[in-house]
């Protein structure tokens, strides 16, 4: 980790905008977020923008699970799933989209809740293979006859389309303002919540439960709270998948989704909730994306996903093996040796 | 109801090959390799290419040698050099390891054979015949009883190697106090090769073996590496001998929960069955029935 740059008062450490860098990413980041589609107005191309932005959701709420608390998770998927056919069925119930998916978030955190349970007594590898249980519970459990009134069963469920008053925002540009919009809040909440008190305890947990026990944090009850919070950011980013898509099936969110995200949160940067999210997001959903892409552009067809795997791999691979904190600290690194240009900490 | 229960236990020694799989390596890293399931996929397609030049057992054993070697590759240039990082880091990267072999085998599979996927195609030289054998009043599914056998024969080879071969004793002090086991001159990485090598092996055993039950090699064989988590929770992760009880626990949960329980919650149920009965005995015993209690300090 470089070292040189210090906070002389203390409102400087709690401040949430701390950097420079946070500032000109601010100023430049978020008007282009929103404008970009504005100069390529390309269908293709803001559908892929606004999966990034919903897998990197889902992300988030893994970091802060698993980057933050150290609890680890491969029900993602499921939880996703739950959230999109919950908010489905609310708003086919007459209840307004907007209020139908934290209303689904809320409610499937109910199911996060029971599987977090196990993990008062679980930890790491055993703690892994029981949330990998509720992963194909779910899976099984959504894809019986009974729950076809739920699932849609062998075919697809339809979301009515996604309005604001008089607006219509069920498609392109529209759509895509307000997945940006959502998902920033949601980031501008996580993101507070990590550098609270809240946030304080989880990493207390997350490097020695039993001495954060000792110190007065009520172990439990964190676990448990980093458990809801991430289900229930799955929760939105599956409704926000299903308003996006329009449809959702079983076969949308399985035990590769939750592989996807926990490769995300690897890829991007355990523990740096946003900007960690956002970028493994961006390489998870863009990279095959532009394998695909390429692929097809040159008459190459039917070999994508097995070339998506193999890169798949090798970038968790390398990510780990090399860079284990991920992307951000990889940016991080270009940004210490531009600061010190034309020198640098090592040799 | 009694060749059910037989059916269940036949199952349960494929599972319980698979597990102990797990169990070797768990006991010399103290990690689970979730590329585990993929190595046996491989293997199963492996025997399924060379299988019809070479026929069934030299076929099977050209297999053994192949994810030997990848099993020590996974161990040299992925594991090794991540020992000593947090666990969940390591079984991520083995995750991603389960990609790659699964990528490079589907890429395989779709250029050179030209199949879509992981197609189900039957073996043109089975391992063994499929078919029933009748045992006094017992029918035995061949396959199952064959399979079975395997493992009782690989359980046995295990348990003479960990009794009597100096490197298996090596491995058991290893497992039971590394400090001191090297310091009265066991060399680690001989004895963490080993566990790999004997992983990898397990992972062909059960993969063909798998596969054969289904006729041939399909993208559900790699559900085996799944469907073995229960059993080594079951029987703790590092128990060897828990793997078979856990194994044969899980067998008959898979079958009885098919029979009586598959008609109310409908179909599958029997296969997630045992995952929730996992659940449930990790509540309560947080390691695994057979599994030795870690104490932990500050």
């Amino acid at each position: 980790m470089p070292a040189g740059v210090f906070f002389e008062k203390y409102e400087k450490v709690l401040a949430f905008i701390k950097w420079p860098i946070h500032k000109v990413a601010l100023l430049i980041g978020l008007p282009v977020a929103f404008l970009w589609p504005l100069a390529f107005p390309h269908d293709y191309l803001i559908r892929v923008a606004i999966w990034i932005i919903v897998w990197s959701l889902a992300a988030a709420g893994f970091n802060l699970l698993f980057g933050l608390a150290g609890q680890i998770s491969l029900a993602q998927g499921a939880f996703m799933a739950l959230g999109a056919f919950t908010s489905i069925h609310l708003a086919t119930n007459g209840i307004h989209p907007f209020i139908a998916i934290p209303i689904a978030g809320v409610i499937v955190s109910g199911a996060g809740l029971l599987f977090g349970l196990p993990s008062l007594r679980l930890k790491e590898l055993y703690l892994l293979i029981s949330t990998l249980a509720a992963q194909f519970f779910f899976d099984w459990f959504l894809r019986t006859e009974q729950m076809a009134w739920f699932t849609g069963g062998a075919y697809a469920k339809y979301a009515p389309p996604l309005t604001l008053g008089p607006l219509d925002l069920s498609y392109g540009y529209p759509l895509y303002l307000t997945v940006v919009a959502i998902a920033a809040l949601h980031f501008y909440a996580v993101a507070n919540l990590g550098r609270s008190y809240i946030g304080r305890a989880l990493k207390a947990v997350r490097d020695r439960d039993i001495a954060a026990e000792i110190i007065g944090v009520n172990v439990f009850k964190y676990k448990l709270l980093a458990f809801v919070v991430s289900t229930y950011l799955a929760a939105v980013a599956g409704g926000l998948w299903a308003f996006a898509l329009r449809s959702v099936s079983v076969e949308s969110f399985t035990l590769l989704t939750s592989l996807e995200v926990l490769a995300a949160v690897l890829i991007g940067g355990v523990g740096r909730i946003i900007w960690g999210s956002l970028l493994g997001a961006l390489f998870v959903v863009g990279v095959p994306e532009a394998i695909k892409y390429g692929l097809a552009t040159f008459g190459v067809r039917g070999v994508d996903i097995a070339l998506r795997d193999v890169i798949f791999g090798s970038l968790i691979l390398a990510f780990l093996l090399l860079e284990p904190l991920g992307l951000v600290e990889l940016l991080r690194k270009v940004k210490e040796r531009v600061r010190l240009f034309p020198f640098r900490y090592f040799a | 109801m009694i060749d059910l229960i037989i059916d269940g236990v036949l199952r349960g020694g494929i599972y319980a090959t698979a597990a102990v799989g797990y169990v070797i390596l768990y006991r010399s890293i103290k990690v689970i390799n979730l590329a585990y399931g993929a190595m046996a996929l491989l293997a199963a397609y492996l025997y399924w290419m060379i299988s019809p030049q070479l026929g069934p057992l030299l076929g099977f054993l050209a297999v053994l040698p192949a994810t030997a070697i990848l099993a020590i590759v996974a161990d040299r240039a992925v594991v090794r050099p991540m020992l000593g990082e947090p666990v969940v880091q390591i079984i991520a990267a083995t995750i991603g390891l389960s990609y790659l072999i699964k990528g490079a085998l589907l890429l395989v599979l779709q250029l050179i054979y030209g199949m879509p996927g992981y197609q189900l195609v039957p073996y043109d030289v089975p391992l063994l015949p499929r078919g029933f054998i009748d045992l006094g009043a017992l029918r035995l599914d061949v396959n199952f009883f064959g399979a079975f056998l395997a493992s009782v024969a690989a359980f046995g080879m295990l348990w003479v190697f960990y009794k009597k071969a100096p490197l298996g004793i090596a491995m058991r002090a290893m497992s039971n106090d590394r400090p001191s086991a090297i310091a009265f001159g066991v060399r680690p990485t001989e004895s963490i090769a080993t566990s790999w090598i004997l992983a990898g092996l397990l992972a062909t055993v059960s993969g063909v073996f798998y596969a054969n039950t289904f006729g041939g090699p399909s993208g559900s064989v790699e559900y085996i590496g799944i469907k073995t988590l229960p059993v080594i929770i079951l029987g703790g992760l590092d128990s060897v001998g828990g793997a078979l009880v856990g194994g044969l626990i899980v067998g008959v949960t898979e079958v009885l929960g098919k029979l009586f329980l598959d008609p109310y919650l409908g179909g599958g149920f029997g296969e997630v069955f045992p995952l929730l009965l996992m659940v449930a005995v990790l509540l309560v015993r947080p390691y695994g029935l057979f599994g030795t209690e870690r104490i932990e300090r500050v």
